[in-house]
């Protein structure tokens, strides 16, 4: 037998590029998985029009949907197809011996084969969601996103996230004081540092434990009962800023620490050996690391913050969340609701897309 | 020797159980280079952190110029003024450029003012050749490139001796030359140095003394000649044939 004979009886049983699944595979999945679509896709969007007999107008609009979701399964068959014709090139040169240039086709075979199955499956769960949400005469969409009490309920709503803003500005600047003091005192050298360690780290384990809810509900609740001049009578918006300020603080005390200890001892003693002082060492040396390291996690706390403003609500205070219960009580429908969780999908997302561009900038600041 | 700068007598120091100088004598002139030699763990670092008092030490005085500079209540901060350190790595601050690494002790701790200390920051970077990097960050340097900041970062304090511990071990080969180089130089124009090196042909070359650290205790010393030509004691001999028969 000659060499090309061997190579070409090799290639017909593995194919020319070494995978777990062959392009074969792949491509006819996509084919099957495309058609199928195309049917779940009608049966799933059509369903809704049971439901609008008595409604010509939103029957139109629903019939529409159905049509233009089903095109959209339709042209996904384009990569199916795509992968085929890929399949019949490197079915061809493998046929004639030639592994080399079936490699090329077999893998654009894979990618379109993979192509199809990808973009379907995410059509098909978008789909699901459709019928999620009109199941049942549209029962869903009408608990949780009607249109017409979201926008009635929607100018209060928003007008009392201010309350939010605020708390969550304040506590923000508690927070940064706050930490950064407790993260230097827990690390002042020495035995006497050590109670006062103690007491930095007895405070970090206390608020990690404790959930946040219980520390404003003790706070907001407790500290009025007191009766105590100083810490009575305040606004409540107040107790919300000192609970969540302690809570959170627990948390970006450690972050404090960890950052200042992840920096390698030998730029303390490179410094120190220079003749700064054990302060200035951590002034002009270790802080600043530390600090850049800091930023994206840090950032991260302050859009959990943010969102836990929402927690307030238990002090009866009318913030986004309280306002917008108000209004789903008098409608006795989810949808103000709706409008809140809307509103920090819409304020986080930007944020915390950012912390995440930070993070993959110092990881590879970091590798270069 | 009249003119002994750094003294150093019946130096001990343990990590806990673990006694790892074990009464260390060597004194070191002025305008002297001595080589501390010997295997990796034999006590190089640890005898150099003592002088400059990173660690604390157990036992032993160390004194410079006659002033005791060792134990509890000396002001370190003085001590180290005198004294310039240069470690095997991590020397520079990477948050800070080229030039600000080389100012910021003058003016943090001698009180220059920063165009004083920017203006002989430079010329220092420029003794080396790299005042053109003066505003890089110090990872855009080559390693070679950083260890020679980090040695004219603490000329610029003027110290009046020069402690080194290994500052080739961490680099390419390549770019050991350069900085043996800016050692040699320091050398001849009378800088007092105590520095730990595996390098053997540099020491034979700089040092006028070479001194063998065998498990925390210094067992030889002398001349260079002497120690590399005719080792008296047979752990120094071992050693050296070992360490020589490294090439280069
Ligand atoms: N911080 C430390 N804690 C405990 N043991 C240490 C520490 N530093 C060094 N040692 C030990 O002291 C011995 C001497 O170390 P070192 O002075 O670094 O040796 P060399 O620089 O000659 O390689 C080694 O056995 C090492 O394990
Ligand atoms: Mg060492």
């Amino acid at each position: 037998m000659s060499n090309a004979t061997a190579a070409t009886t090799h290639a017909r049983a593995a194919g020319p590029v070494s995978a777990p699944v062959s392009y074969h595979a792949i491509a006819y999945l996509s084919a099957v998985t495309g058609l199928i679509t195309i049917g779940l896709t009608w049966l799933g969007l059509s369903h809704a029009l049971s439901f609008t007999a008595d409604n010509p107008g939103l029957s139109r609009w629903l019939r529409g949907i159905a049509i233009g979701g089903t095109g959209l399964a339709a042209l996904l068959m384009i990569f199916p197809v795509r992968a085929l014709g890929h399949l019949r090139r490197a079915d061809g040169l493998v046929a004639r011996g030639d592994l080399v240039a079936a490699r090329l086709p077999a893998w654009a075979c894979r990618q379109q084969g993979l192509s199809g199955i990808g973009f379907g499956a995410t059509l098909l769960v978008i789909v699901a969601f459709y019928v999620f949400l009109t199941t049942n005469n549209f029962a869903v969409q009408r608990a949780f996103l009607n249109p017409g009490y979201m926008v009635q309920s929607a100018p209060m709503v928003l007008a009392a996230a201010k309350l939010n803003l605020y708390i969550t500005l304040a506590a923000s600047v508690i927070i940064l004081v706050l930490s950064l003091a407790l993260a230097l005192l827990r690390m002042i050298p020495g035995a006497a540092g050590r109670p006062i360690r103690w007491m930095v780290i007895a405070y970090v384990d206390f608020f990690r434990a404790v959930p946040t809810i219980i520390v404003i509900y003790l706070i907001g609740f407790g500290l009025p009962l007191t009766k105590i001049g100083f810490v009575s009578g305040w606004d409540g918006m107040w107790y919300a800023v000192l609970a969540l300020s302690l809570s959170f603080s627990a948390y970006v005390t450690e972050l404090f620490r960890s950052a200042i200890d992840s920096i390698h001892p030998s730029q303390i003693a490179a410094a120190r050996s220079l003749g700064l002082t054990a302060v200035q060492a951590y002034a002009y040396v270790v802080v600043p690391q530390a600090f850049r390291r800091v930023i994206p996690p840090l950032l991260g706390f302050f859009v959990a913050l943010q969102k836990d403003t929402a927690l307030v609500l238990i002090l009866g205070l009318s913030d986004i969340f309280g306002q917008a219960k108000y209004f789903a009580a008098n409608f006795f429908n989810l949808s103000p609701v709706s409008v809140v969780g809307l509103f920090f999908f819409v304020i986080t997302i930007p944020q915390t897309r950012f912390v995440d561009y930070l993070i993959d900038r110092q990881k590879r600041n970091a590798i270069r | 020797m009249a003119d002994a700068f750094l003294t150093i007598t019946a130096l001990e120091k343990s990590y806990g159980a673990h006694k790892v100088l074990k009464g260390i004598d060597l004194s070191v002139n002025r305008h002297e280079v001595v080589c501390l030699i010997g295997a990796s763990g034999s006590g190089k670092s640890t005898l150099l952190r003592c002088v400059n008092a990173l660690e604390r030490i157990d036992s032993g005085v160390i004194a410079l110029d006659g002033d005791p500079v060792s134990g509890i209540g000396v002001d370190v901060n003085r001590l180290r003024r005198k004294v310039g350190m240069v470690f095997q790595s991590f020397n520079l601050f990477p948050h800070l450029s080229v030039i600000e690494n080389v100012m910021l002790a003058p003016v943090k701790v001698n009180g220059l003012s920063r165009d004083e200390a920017r203006e002989r920051a430079l010329k220092l970077l420029d003794r080396i050749g790299l005042s053109e990097r003066a505003g890089y960050m110090p990872d855009q340097l080559s390693g070679g490139q950083q260890q020679r900041v980090a040695i004219i970062r603490c000329m610029a304090m003027d110290p009046q001796v020069l402690l080194l511990d290994e500052v080739t071990s961490a680099l390419d080969p390549e770019l050991v030359g350069e900085v043996l180089d800016i050692l040699k130089d320091l050398a001849k124009s009378g800088m007092t140095m105590l520095l730990a090196t595996h390098e053997m042909r540099f020491a034979r070359d700089v040092a006028t003394t070479v001194a063998f650290l065998h498990e925390g205790q210094l067992i030889e010393k002398g001349p260079p000649g002497q120690i590399f030509d005719s080792p008296q004691m047979e752990e120094t001999q071992k050693f050296l044939r070992r360490a020589l028969f490294v090439p280069g």
